[in-house]
């Protein structure tokens, strides 16, 4: 929470004519957003290359299956 | 805003030969890659959960692209576009319940223990065969009925985005071409194509997410986007517990339940937990995919707020609110639902602000690259629904209806019949596409048709999981109450007089499927089931 808070301090909507509840909201949802889309870039690099990885492993134990079972239809 | 007074002249698409090169390119790699598959898959287990080969990485890659498709991030915009900031709500909410069911495995733990393919499998085995082919015919109906705007809203997206004229045969023909290249990889390779093409898709999503909404948010200035929808709407464009943007707190707690919905009850997303290696992988997925869950909703609202900014200055653009003679132009405060691009001009559905948004916003090449996010978020969701509603009418209807007879399908029978379901369902959501106009916002359209099957589903999931005392009889009641959800579609509304919230339908009729399933268990309890539990048993 505290984290939150300091980040949405530093959200920078800088409009000091609007009424404190809004500017209080808006702060709240850029900082919400900004958290949200560096996770997600975070995220993304690692499913990018773990899923690499992941895809090779699921050939070679595709692969594995008994050839009579494969090409089904 | 330099770049307002800059761009805003002229509200015209600049969609350049580069971008559509970038485009065709990457959907023909698309395909490509789904063939691929085909040479890999072996047996109906490799066809529908890729063999339960899936690590963390390729399944969060995979439920995010299926979860994660255009029609999300155009009705998400949508919102934004007609709630403000407020509608970001939706996302933080989707997040923290997707998180949740990370943490605690509900429902999804126990269901991948089960070792079950689809969820109507499970309810065989908990509540009998009957019980399994009506939540099979439940959940095809109103999952094919929820995928029935995936197409047009697609078509939409291209149309505004490239500047091509939505009328005549353009939208049908667009439509057309883009089913085309899904059913193809789809019929062919089964989930190990959808996982493939997921995970390319999720590659170039993500990096298109990213530079939309930082390129947008540098191109239009957060002050600027606050100060604008302050002045426009007010409080209610920020505070979601106001209900004059259309939001409250019965739609709060009903995006809750959506949020649930998604992660552990909507078909889509559990097939993901079904095909991953073990149950701690399940969790480590939804813990991590919490993220992708809020975000999806979190960038689109963010960019429908930017897109209603944006069109909002544009000189010569004239919004319009909806009033009881039809359209008129709108006064500051209310909530556009139409857009015309000059005064007098013809009226632009608001589904098509985002894309007008991102094709006056971001340069050549980069706009072919997001063009190409969006159509493989398109495409990874489409291919993902065709496969599930196929499979469970094949798995959970057919074979069961045979096996009481006596003629089960066999395995190639079974993969046969999946594809030609495929080709039908990719058939009606053509027709559905071209013909039926929506009379709510798509996202209301998709959580009450979704509800026709999931309330009945979260009953009969959750009783039949944690409580022993659920009967079949209880679990039938259940599903049948939950497709009452059905009066929530703005057609039956007209139909019936009513003129209810979809989140109050949907919310009641919850609260009517688990009356259901709880007096129906209580009042006519089953008989011991072991016997039932080896019969079932596929």
């Amino acid at each position: 929470m505290i984290v939150l808070s300091a980040l949405v301090g530093a959200a920078g909507v800088d409009a000091p004519a609007l009424d404190p509840a809004i500017h209080a909201w808006a702060r709240l949802w850029i900082a919400l957003l900004w958290i949200g889309v560096g996770l997600f870039a975070a995220l993304s690099v690692y499913v990018i290359i773990g899923g690499f990885f992941d895809i090779l492993a699921m050939f070679r134990d595709l692969r594995a299956a008994p050839d009579d079972e494969r090409d089904p239809g | 805003m330099p770049l307002l007074a800059a761009t805003l002249a002229l509200i015209t698409p600049a969609f350049s030969s580069v971008d559509a090169v970038i485009v065709i390119v990457y959907l023909l790699g698309s395909v490509a890659l789904g063939l691929l598959a085909n040479r890999v898959v072996s047996g109906i287990g490799g066809y529908l959960v890729a063999g339960r080969t899936l690590g963390t990485a390729l399944a969060i890659a995979t439920m995010t692209g299926s979860e994660l498709g255009l029609i999300t991030v155009m009705y998400q915009a949508q919102k934004g576009f007609t709630g403000g900031f407020a509608a970001l709500h939706i996302g933080v909410i989707a997040g923290l319940v997707t998180l949740v069911v990370g943490l605690t495995g509900f429902i999804v733990a126990p269901l991948r223990e089960a070792g079950v393919m689809t969820i109507p499998e499970y309810y065989e085995r908990r509540f009998g065969r009957r019980t399994r082919i009506l939540g099979g015919v439940l959940l095809a109906l109103g999952g094919i009925l929820n995928m029935g705007l995936f197409l047009r809203v697609g078509s939409q997206f291209v149309v505004g985005v490239t500047g091509l004229d939505p009328h005549g045969a353009t939208l049908p023909l667009i439509m057309l071409g883009l089913l085309t290249l899904v059913l193809i990889y789809t019929v062919l390779g089964g989930m190990v194509s959808v996982v493939l093409t997921d995970y390319a898709q999720f590659v170039v999503l993500s990096i298109g997410l990213v530079l939309m909404v930082v390129l947008s948010a540098r191109a239009l200035g957060a002050d600027h986007l606050v100060a604008v929808v302050a002045e426009r709407r007010g409080l209610a464009g920020f505070d979601p517990r106001i209900a004059d943007a259309g939001f409250g707190p019965g739609y709060i707690a009903w995006m809750a339940v959506l949020g649930l919905v998604s992660a552990a009850i909507w078909p889509t997303a559990v097939t993901r937990a079904l095909a991953s290696k073990s149950v701690a992988v399940v969790k480590r997925q939804y813990a991590l995919a919490s993220l992708s869950f809020m975000i999806r909703f979190l960038i689109p609202c963010f960019m429908g707020v930017c897109a209603f900014v944006f069109l909002t200055e544009a000189p010569g653009v004239v919004l319009y609110a909806q009033g009881p003679g039809g359209p008129a132009p709108a006064e500051p405060g209310a909530l556009a639902t139409h857009f015309a691009l000059t005064p007098g001009g013809p009226l632009r559905e608001n589904l098509e602000a985002f894309p007008i948004l991102l094709a006056n916003l971001l340069p050549v090449g980069l706009l072919g690259v997001v063009t190409a996010a969006m159509l493989a978020a398109f495409m990874s969701t489409h291919d993902s629904y065709l496969l599930c509603w196929a499979s469970v009418l094949t798995r959970d209807v057919v074979d069961p209806l045979l096996r009481a007879r006596g003629r089960p399908l066999d395995e190639r029978a079974q993969i046969k019949l999946t594809r030609v379901f495929i080709v039908l369902i990719g058939l009606w959501v053509l027709l559905w596409g071209v013909f039926y106009s929506p009379s709510q916002d798509v996202w209301d359209y998709i959580g009450i048709t979704g509800a026709v099957y999931f309330t009945g589903a979260i009953a009969v999931l959750s009783a039949g999981l944690y409580w022993r005392r659920a009967s079949s009889t209880g679990a039938v009641l259940a599903l049948l109450a939950g497709f009452s959800a059905v009066a929530g579609l703005g057609p039956v509304q007209r139909l019936l007089g009513l003129n209810a919230p979809s989140w109050l339908i949907g919310l009641g009729t919850l609260a009517l499927a688990f009356a259901a399933m709880i007096l129906g268990s209580l009042l006519a309890p089953d008989r011991p089931r072991a016997p039932l539990d080896a019969e079932a048993r596929p």
